[in-house]
C-alpha cells in the first residue's frame, strides 16, 4: 500500500519536486560528464600528468557532495514542511511516523533514480563537448563518443549521499516543528555591524591594492584581504535588511508605494539575512574560483610559447666537445627534420662569481631564433639579460655601484640600456636562475666553459615521445666511453647531470598541470553554483504557502493576477540577484587590481583577469536565470493551482 | 430600498471531483435592492457559500448570469473582475483573512493603496472609519496582538473602505463568541440603518438571521423559501419554522 501510495504521492507532486529534480539532474550531468573525461583514454594520452585528474576532480567531488549533501537536506525540508497538512491527515487517520517517512523515502528514490538516469545521459551529450574543448587546447582532434561505466559508479555513489541526506531531512521535519520567527522590531547594533562590514571593504580594497608590493608579505596581506572580505560580505548582508527598516524614511516611501509587497518584501530579507549572508559568501567563493581556473588557463596559453621558445634543447652542466655534441646533433637530424642547429656554451670569470656569461653570437642566436632583433654592443661593453622581475632593481643598484667587470686585463661597461629582459629561459638556455651577462665573443679565450648546451630548431611537429628517446639515447649509448663524463666529477661520483627539453611535451605536460587546475576549479564552481540556485530556488518555494494565502485575501479586495506575477519576479529576481551583488563588484575590483599589478606577468595587452571576469559572471547569470525561470514557471503553476487565481 | 445592485439569474455551479459530481447550486436565482441586509440560511452543504461566492465573483458559476447595478458580469475577463472587487465589492470571511505583515491601519488602508488614492485621503477615510467602528486605538496594532472580535471590526472596516456597493459576509461570526458575535451583528445592523449599507450574508446561526431584514432558505443547492421582515416576532418565528423546514 505504501509503494503506491508514494507512487501516486510521486506522480501528483511531481510538478512541486520539479525544481528539485532539475537540481539533482544538473549535478548528476555535470558529475558524470567531469568523472567520465578523467577516466577517458583518450584525455589521459595528452599527457602522462592528466592521470593525476581523476584525483583532483575525486577530491573536489567529494567537497560537493557535502554540500550537495545539506543542499539536499534543506531542499527536502522545504518540500516536506509544505505537505504538512497531508501528513497531519495520515497521523490523524493512524499511520505512524515511521511508515509516513518510509513513504517519503520511497518517493524520494523515485525522484533519485529518476535524476541520475536522466542525468547520466545528459552527461554523456555533456561529455561530447567537454572532452573536444580539452582536445582542443592540446591540439588533438581525434575524438569519438564514450560511455563510462567507472563514471557511473563513482555519480551513484554520490547520489547515494544526496538520497541518505534526503532521509535526513525527512526525519528532521517529521521531528520537530516549524517555528514561525517575526521580527518586529529592529535591533541596535544591526547599524554598527553594517557599518563594520563596509569598513571591511574598504580595508580590504586598500589591502589589495596597495599590500601586494613587497612579494614576500604579498601572500600575507592577500590572505587578510580576504579574510576582511568575506567578513565583511557577511556583515553587510547580515544586517542591511534590518538596518533598512529602521529608517523610517525608506519605511514611509514603501509604505505609500505598496503596502503589502514592501513589507512582504522587507520581512522575507530580514529572516533570509544570514541565508543571503551565507549564499553570498558561497557566489563570491565560486565567482573566485572560476575567474581565476579561467584567467589561469588563458594566461598560461598565452605565455606557453615564452616558456618552451626552443624545439629542442638539450643541456649539460660540463663543458662537452662539440665533436661529442656532433653525435647528439647526428642522431636527432636522424629522427626528425633539422632546420638548424647551435652548440654554445655558458662560460665563468674568476672575477664573476655565481653569474652565467653569453657570448653575443650565441646570445644573439637564441635571440633570433625567437624572433627578438639582434644587439651589437661596443668591444668595451656588455649586456645583462634577466628575465627574473625581483632581480632588476637590485642589478640596476649594482650597475650604479659598480657599472664594470673584470675579463682579462680588459673591464668592460654596461648601462641600464643595456639591460635586457625578454622570455628566453628555457631549462637555463640563456643562463643560469633567469640572468646572465653577455660579453663580445673575442673574450671568449678569457673565459672557462663550464656549461653546454645544444639549440634545435625542426621543421615541422616534434613528436612528444621524442624526449624519452633521446634521453635513453644520451643516458645508454652516447654516455659511455665519454672522456669529458668520466672526469666530471659533479655530485661527486662521477654522474653527469643532463637535462633534454623538447617543446612539445613540455606543452603537454604544462598545460596538464593547468588544466587540471582550471578544470577542477571550473567544475567545482559550476556545481556550487547550481547547489547555490536550488539554495535560493527553495527560500523562494518555502514561502508559498503564505503568499497563497495572502493572494487569496489580496484577490478578494482588487489585486489581480498580473500585478501578483509582477511582484512575484520581482521577488524572485531579487531573492536570486541580491545576494551577489556585492561579490560581482568586489571579484570585479579584485582582479582589476591583479590585472594592474601583475600585468608584467602576463605577456599580453589584453585584459585578461577582466576577461575571465565577464565569462564567470556570463555563467552565473546563464545559471541562475535557467533556475529563475524555472523557479517562476513552477510557481506560477503551482500558484495557480492552489489558489485558483485567473 | 433604491436601485437594483445585483441580480443573479439561474446560477448553477457543479463540483466535479474524479467521477464524482455534485450541484452546489441548481438554477438559483436572487435579487438584491440597494440598502437590503440579506441572510441567506442552510445547513453545512446546502449551497450558501457557493452562491455568496459566485455572486461575490470569487468562483465562476457554470451557467446563469450574475448582473452587477445592470451590468452584466464577464467571468471570463480577469480585469473587469479585478475592478468590481475594487470599487464595488466589499467582502468579510468568516476568518477575518487580516494580513500578519500588515498593522491593522494599513490592512484597513490596503484597499484604497490599491485604488491609487492618495495618501492624505486614506489616512482620513481610515481614521473616520476606524472611529465609526470603535477601533481607533488598535490602529497601530498588528493582528496578531488584538482579539478576534476587534479582528471582524477591522475586516469589516477593509470591506467598508472603498465604499463599495454591497458587502458580501461569509459566517463574519462564526468564529467569534457570543458577545462579540452580538456586538458584531449590531455593528452591521447599524451600518445598514444609518449609511443605507447593502448586505449579503450567508449563515446558518439564527440568531444572526434575526438581524437581517430578508432570509433566503437554500437546501440541497436551491432556494426553499424567502422571507421578508414586516414584524419583528412575527420574523423570528418565521424563520424558526423555515428553518426546521430545510
Amino acid at each position: 500500500m505504501y509503494i503506491a501510495l508514494a507512487f501516486k504521492n510521486f506522480r501528483k507532486n511531481v510538478m512541486e519536486y520539479s525544481l528539485y529534480l532539475i537540481t539533482l539532474t544538473f549535478l548528476a550531468a555535470v558529475m558524470y560528464a567531469f568523472f567520465s573525461l578523467s577516466f577517458s583514454k583518450i584525455f589521459l594520452s595528452l599527457s602522462e600528468n592528466l592521470i593525476y585528474f581523476s584525483n583532483i576532480i575525486f577530491i573536489i567531488t567529494i567537497f560537493i557532495s557535502f554540500i550537495g549533501f545539506l543542499v539536499v537536506r534543506y531542499s527536502v525540508r522545504a518540500m516536506t514542511e509544505r505537505r504538512d497538512k497531508e501528513f497531519r491527515i495520515y497521523s490523524m487517520l493512524g499511520m505512524s511516523s515511521k511508515n509516513i517517512i518510509l513513504m517519503i523515502c520511497m518517493e524520494h528514490f523515485l525522484l533519485n533514480i529518476l535524476a541520475l538516469v536522466f542525468g547520466i545521459f545528459c552527461g554523456v551529450l555533456l561529455n561530447a563537448p567537454l572532452t573536444k574543448l580539452v582536445l582542443q587546447l592540446f591540439d588533438a582532434h581525434k575524438y569519438s563518443l564514450q560511455f563510462s561505466s567507472l563514471a557511473v559508479i563513482y555519480t551513484s555513489i554520490c547520489y547515494l549521499c544526496f538520497y541518505i541526506a534526503s532521509i535526513f531531512g525527512t526525519i528532521s521535519v517529521m521531528r520537530k516543528r516549524y517555528i514561525f520567527k517575526r521580527y518586529r522590531k529592529g535591533e541596535k547594533g544591526h547599524v554598527v555591524s553594517l557599518i563594520s562590514g563596509i569598513v571591511f571593504f574598504f580595508c580590504s580594497a586598500l589591502l589589495l591594492f596597495y599590500g601586494m608590493e613587497d612579494p614576500e608579505e604579498r601572500l600575507l596581506f592577500l590572505g587578510i584581504a580576504v579574510s576582511l572580505l568575506f567578513i565583511g560580505v557577511y556583515l553587510f548582508y547580515n544586517n542591511v535588511c534590518k538596518v533598512m527598516i529602521l529608517s523610517k524614511t525608506l519605511t514611509e516611501k514603501w509604505k505609500s508605494r505598496n503596502l503589502y509587497f514592501g513589507a512582504n518584501s522587507i520581512k522575507k530579507f530580514m529572516e533570509n539575512g544570514r541565508k543571503n549572508a551565507v549564499n553570498s559568501l558561497l557566489i563570491m567563493a565560486t565567482l573566485a574560483t572560476m575567474s581565476l581556473a579561467i584567467a589561469m588557463g588563458n594566461i598560461y596559453r598565452i605565455n606557453l610559447e615564452t616558456f618552451y621558445p626552443y624545439d629542442i634543447e638539450v643541456l649539460f652542466d660540463t663543458a662537452v666537445t662539440t665533436e661529442s655534441m656532433k653525435e647528439i646533433e647526428t642522431y636527432v637530424a636522424s629522427n626528425i627534420k633539422m632546420q638548424d642547429k647551435r652548440t654554445y656554451y655558458l662560460y665563468t670569470n674568476e672575477h664573476i662569481r655565481g653569474v652565467s656569461i653569453l657570448c653575443l653570437s650565441d646570445y644573439n642566436y637564441l635571440r633570433r631564433q625567437i624572433g627578438l632583433d639582434e644587439k651589437t654592443i661596443e668591444d668595451n661593453q656588455f649586456i645583462v639579460h634577466c628575465e627574473e622581475r625581483r632581480y632588476l632593481d637590485e642589478i640596476d643598484k649594482n650597475i650604479e655601484a659598480n657599472p664594470g667587470i673584470q675579463i682579462g686585463k680588459w673591464k668592460l661597461k654596461t648601462s641600464s640600456k643595456l639591460i635586457f629582459s625578454e622570455a628566453m629561459e628555457q631549462a637555463q638556455a640563456a643562463g643560469r636562475n633567469g640572468y646572465a651577462i653577455i660579453v663580445p665573443d673575442k673574450f671568449k679565450e678569457y673565459m672557462n666553459p663550464v656549461e653546454t648546451r645544444l639549440i634545435i630548431t625542426a621543421q615541422g611537429n616534434v613528436a612528444p615521445t621524442f624526449k624519452e628517446e633521446l634521453s635513453k639515447y644520451i643516458n645508454y649509448k652516447w654516455k659511455s666511453g665519454k672522456q669529458e663524463i668520466s672526469n666530471n666529477a659533479h655530485q661527486g661520483n662521477g654522474s653527469l647531470f643532463y637535462g633534454v627539453v623538447v617543446k612539445s611535451w613540455s606543452e603537454r605536460n604544462s598545460m596538464a598541470g593547468f588544466t587540471m587546475i582550471a578544470f577542477g576549479g571550473i567544475y567545482f564552481s559550476i556545481c556550487i553554483l547550481i547547489l547555490v540556485g536550488s539554495i535560493l530556488a527553495f527560500q523562494q518555494y518555502l514561502g508559498m504557502k503564505q503568499s497563497i494565502t495572502d493572494y487569496k485575501i489580496l484577490s478578494a479586495i482588487g489585486v489581480g493576477w498580473k500585478e501578483w506575477k509582477k511582484e512575484i519576479k520581482l521577488e524572485i529576481l531579487l531573492n536570486f540577484m541580491f545576494p551577489a551583488i556585492i561579490p560581482f563588484i568586489e571579484i570585479t575590483y579584485i582582479m582589476l587590481v591583479l590585472q594592474i599589478k601583475y600585468k608584467f606577468y602576463f605577456l599580453t595587452n589584453r585584459f585578461i583577469l577582466l576577461e575571465s571576469v565577464m565569462i564567470t559572471l556570463f555563467i552565473y547569470i546563464f545559471i541562475h536565470v535557467c533556475f529563475m525561470l524555472g523557479t517562476y514557471n513552477t510557481y506560477k503553476k503551482v500558484f495557480v493551482k492552489e489558489s485558483g487565481a485567473m | 430600498m433604491g436601485e437594483m445592485i445585483l441580480e443573479a439569474i439561474n446560477l448553477k455551479k457543479l463540483f466535479v471531483e474524479g467521477e464524482d459530481c455534485v450541484k452546489a447550486i441548481d438554477d438559483v436565482s436572487v435579487s438584491i435592492k440597494q440598502g437590503e441586509f440579506i441572510a441567506i440560511m442552510g445547513e453545512s452543504g446546502s449551497g450558501k457559500t457557493t452562491l455568496l461566492n459566485c455572486c461575490s465573483t470569487m468562483i465562476r458559476p457554470d451557467s446563469g448570469k450574475l448582473l452587477i447595478e445592470g451590468k452584466e458580469v464577464d467571468f471570463y475577463n480577469p480585469h473587469t473582475i479585478q475592478m468590481l472587487r475594487r470599487d464595488k465589492i466589499g467582502f468579510i470571511f468568516q476568518d477575518y483573512n487580516l494580513l500578519d505583515v500588515l498593522t491593522i491601519e494599513e490592512n484597513i488602508s490596503m484597499p484604497l493603496v490599491i485604488k491609487k488614492e492618495r495618501k492624505k485621503d486614506i489616512d482620513n477615510i481610515v481614521n473616520q472609519i476606524a472611529a465609526q467602528l470603535g477601533i481607533s486605538e488598535i490602529l497601530s496594532k498588528y493582528p496578531n496582538q488584538i482579539s478576534g472580535g476587534q479582528k471582524q471590526r477591522c475586516a469589516c472596516a477593509r470591506a467598508l473602505v472603498t465604499n463599495p456597493k454591497i458587502i458580501f459576509a461569509d459566517e463574519p461570526t462564526g468564529a467569534l463568541d457570543s458577545k462579540n458575535a452580538q456586538s458584531f451583528l449590531e455593528l452591521l445592523d447599524e451600518l445598514n440603518r444609518n449609511l443605507n449599507v447593502t448586505i449579503l450574508m450567508a449563515t446558518h446561526n439564527i440568531t444572526a438571521a434575526y438581524h437581517t431584514k430578508r432570509v433566503i432558505f437554500i437546501k440541497d443547492g436551491k432556494i426553499q423559501s424567502e422571507i421578508v421582515k414586516q414584524n419583528e416576532t412575527k420574523f423570528q418565528d418565521e424563520i424558526l419554522k423555515n428553518i426546521a423546514k430545510i
